[in-house]
């Protein structure tokens, strides 16, 4: 980008056309203008003609003494003053308005034409050097003039010089041969030089910067010499230590004939550039290194996925080796133990019938008798190792319960009739539910015979049934041996008998125990409930699911 | 009366089941494992076959299946007699070769009572 | 009616079909067994039963107060007009004749009452000819498998819910007498 430098050239006033002020420097203030003269009457004679056009605003003073006490108590725009005065000269004024670093418009107006102050006003700073004429008015015109363009001037310089400060921009300019630069405010600041001081030359610039950087200037150095444009950053070292970069972009300036006197260019302050690009950079290289992280983190997940996967195939393929495995030891042992049963069983009885000798069929009775009772055993243990295999169910059978029971009774006829108890099954016929056939059978077949054992001859075994709000609830009563309280729990335990000493085998005490496996594999509870011993028991069986009395059964 | 074949490789299944048939006048052929129930229908036994079925060597449905290879089947009836209660996948596509399955251990009446309905038929 | 069995059904089948009063309905029986005991199957089925039982052949009708029983080696069918077929084929579920063949011949609106019922036997015959039996608004009965002497056709029937009843051999004989008597 090329930056358009406007030299602080002291040495040409530039004046500007009146047609090309637009908007920007319009005048919106009337402008505050001291005249300085020691003629009463032209001092007068200016307020008015100066004060006619509404523009101005003037103050007078007759000596340069008296308009340095106007100019520190009140604020003026212009100061247009007469060169021979006593006491102070004009340009005495300017000069000591100048060493006060007060930049005000200062126009010279004087009948003192002699070139050589001229030539000093100048060189003091002075804007416009105007020589009196005594066709008066006609100059008051050209006055007013210059006094407009040397404020707009000044409103110019300090825009630009704001500009500047705000962008942390200076501008300048070098002349080659002395080395000599002349800077804008702003350059002052950026090489902590107070203004007061003389900007150094060109090598004393130099050499604040940093040993890279002075020898990498050196082909800018050749490349301007040689016409072209070009730009440089360098690091100085300021007051408090910190580094500041500065970047230079600069430009020969030709003079006619095409030799190049001059360099000029500007010079910014871009160290919060150069930061926000080192940390914009840190950052990139953050998120880098995180996404590297990120890559890495994701392919140890993910290769621990793998491996947990393979661990929950190969958990999986053990645990089903072991249920078949389980299976199969339980089909082997179902058969080893049913084996041997079978001679037993089978001739037990066939020697029994040929047993003459009463005694000795008393004593085979008793053996046929645990037979059984060990066939019943092997069939309960099998059952109820195969439960815990079984995935819990609903079940979704259509049941009849009423006829459920009836063939339970049917097929216990055998121990019915040896027990002498009665069996009344008072469930409602049109009672149907849906559930596990195989299940509820079982737990009612086992409510059942746990029933008949301990009721005694002539007691009463009773089912009942009625659906409830949400399933089904069964109850199965006997008039049989109670239950104490403590009891109560226990009782559904595998192998627990409330009365150890009794020697009846029949009572393995598994039964209960399937009950209850059975009913919370249907979702249910099973809960026992006793006045007391000797007080006969009733057995509570809910179920979930549907269960209704309407004809035509549940849905 | 018909005869009647018990073949397992258990001697006391054979001995039970000998005592008990034999006592209601049956007579009663022993085989102790496949083969020889295959050698003895190549003998010419004719009648009802009790088979084991868990035996080592040649098990109960590979018997069968060389029954039917031999074409011994139109001359008997093949009942299973077997300890495991559980379904037999080796089963599957036999069943119209077999005529019936008991489960052992059975009560003699039990025993008798099917035989004879068996007998029946042949 | 078809009545399907497999092993152990003979003994079954003697208890429920066995010496039936006469009942007004057409009772079909699809029975793997060794064919050479099929005729001795009719003869103690007939004995005692007020039913006509006999060994199906190809192009008979269906009447009512007669037991048709399914020959080995070929399948049956009830196809249109109310008339009995005899078809060769592949075996289905590894019999033939096939129990699911027989009950899924059954046409919807063909019969007054439809019912078909499936005894003890090894396998999975019979399950989907219940499932369509029930789909045409009849009754699907199986044995109570605890009494089968091998009892996975009516466990694997009742598994895929296509059950209306599970009945003893007692029972299924009662039903029969109360709903065609």
């Amino acid at each position: 980008m090329q930056v358009h430098a406007i030299p602080a050239e002291r040495s040409h006033p530039a004046p500007e056309p009146v047609s090309t002020y637009r908007v920007a420097f319009r005048m919106a203030l009337t402008l505050s203008l001291l005249y300085v003269d020691d003629d009463d009457a032209l001092r007068d004679l200016f307020q008015r003609f100066f004060e006619r056009s509404g523009e101005f605003r003037v103050d007078t003073a007759p000596s340069g003494a008296e308009a340095l006490v106007r100019l520190a108590t009140a604020r003026y725009d212009v100061v247009i003053s007469d060169y021979q005065m006593p006491g102070m000269t004009g340009i005495e004024l300017l000069r000591r308005l100048r060493a006060e670093q007060n930049k005000i418009p200062f126009i010279i107006y004087t009948h003192q034409g002699m070139a050589d102050i001229a030539i000093e006003a100048i060189n003091s700073g002075v804007d416009f050097f105007v020589l009196k004429d005594v066709n008066f008015p006609s100059q008051l015109a050209d006055l007013a003039q210059k006094c407009r363009q040397a404020v707009r001037l000044r409103r110019a310089e300090r825009s630009l010089a704001g500009a500047e400060r705000q962008a942390r921009i200076g501008n300048w300019i070098l002349e080659i041969d002395s080395g000599v630069f002349e800077w804008s405010e702003e350059m002052f600041r950026l090489f902590d030089v107070p203004p007061e001081e003389e900007p150094p030359a060109l090598e004393g610039v130099l050499e604040r910067f940093d040993q890279e950087d002075q020898a990498a200037f050196e082909p800018v150095r050749a490349a301007v010499l040689h016409g072209q444009e070009a730009t440089w950053i360098g690091r100085i070292r300021v007051a408090d230590g910190t580094e500041r970069f500065l970047r230079t972009i600069m430009a020969p300036r030709l003079d006619h004939d095409g030799t190049i006197r001059a360099v000029f260019g500007t010079t910014q302050d871009i160290t919060e550039l150069k930061i926000a690009e080192d940390w914009a950079l840190q950052y990139a290289d953050d998120l880098v290194r995180r996404n590297q992280e990120l890559d890495r983190l994701h392919e140890e997940l993910q290769e621990a996925n793998l491996m947990l996967d393979r661990k929950v195939q190969e958990r999986t393929r053990e645990v089903d080796r072991l249920l078949r495995q389980k299976d199969e030891f339980i089909v082997q042992l179902g058969h080893d133990l049913r084996t041997p049963l079978t001679p037993i069983m089978g001739l037990l009885p066939f020697i029994r019938r040929r047993e003459t000798d009463p005694d000795l069929a008393a004593l085979l009775e008793v053996l046929i008798d645990d037979a059984a009772q060990l066939k019943g055993l092997v069939d309960k243990v099998l059952s109820l190792a195969r439960l815990d295999r079984m995935a819990p169910t609903g079940g979704s059978d259509p049941i009849r319960l009423r006829e459920m029971i009836d063939r339970s009774i049917t097929m216990h006829r055998y121990l019915i009739e040896q027990s002498g108890v009665e069996v009344q099954n008072r469930v409602p016929d049109d009672l149907r539910c849906i559930s596990d056939r195989e299940l509820l059978g079982s737990i009612v077949d086992n409510l059942f015979t746990n029933a008949l054992k301990y009721s005694p001859a002539g007691g009463t075994v009773r089912f009942t049934a009625r659906p409830t709000a949400d399933g089904l609830a069964i109850a199965v009563s006997d008039t049989g041996a109670g239950l104490a309280a403590c009891d109560l729990e226990r009782v559904f335990d595998e192998f627990y008998t409330v009365d150890p000493s009794r020697t009846r085998s029949d009572s393995h005490g598994l039964g209960l125990s399937i009950v209850r496996r059975l009913t919370e594999r249907l979702g249910g509870t099973v809960r026992a409930e006793s006045p007391g011993p000797g007080q006969g028991s009733t057995f509570h069986v809910t179920l979930p699911g549907p269960a209704d009395t309407a004809p035509g059964g549940p849905a | 009366m018909t005869p009647v074949m018990v073949v397992d490789d258990d001697p006391r299944i054979l001995l039970t089941v000998r005592t008990i048939l034999e006592a209601e006048g049956f007579g009663v052929v022993t085989a102790r494992s496949g083969r020889e129930c295959l050698e003895a229908l190549a003998d010419g036994f004719a009648g009802l076959v009790l088979m084991d079925i868990m035996m080592p060597a040649l098990d109960g449905w590979d018997t069968v299946r060389e029954c039917q290879k031999g074409g011994y089947l139109p001359r008997i009836m093949i009942v299973m007699l077997t300890a495991r209660d559980v379904p037999d996948p080796k089963m599957e596509g036999l069943q119209e070769l077999v005529f019936d399955y008991i489960t052992k251990p059975f009560l003699p009446d039990e025993l008798v009572s099917r035989v004879r309905k068996y007998v029946d038929y042949l | 009616m078809v009545i399907g069995s497999s092993t152990g059904g003979p003994l079954v089948l003697e208890q429920v079909v066995g010496g039936l009063p006469r009942l007004r309905a057409a009772i079909v029986i699809v029975q793997h067994i060794p064919g050479h005991f099929v005729p001795r199957l009719r003869d103690n089925l007939q004995q005692g039963s007020a039913m006509e039982v006999r060994v199906a052949t190809d192009g008979d009708r269906l009447l009512h107060g007669r037991v048709y029983l399914a020959p080995s080696g070929l399948h049956l069918r009830l196809g249109p007009e109310e008339v009995l077929e005899l078809v060769d084929g592949d075996k289905v579920n590894y019999v033939r004749p096939s129990i699911d063949v027989a009950m899924c011949s059954i046409r919807a609106g063909a019969f007054a009452r439809v019912a078909g019922v499936v005894l003890t036997g090894m396998g999975r015959d019979g399950a989907r000819g219940l499932a369509h039996v029930r789909s045409i608004g009849g009754r699907a009965i199986v044995q109570d498998p605890s009494t089968c002497a091998i009892g996975s056709m009516p466990e694997t029937a009742i598994a895929e819910n296509a059950v209306d009843q599970v009945l003893t051999p007692d029972g299924i004989r009662a039903w029969l007498e109360r709903t065609f008597g």
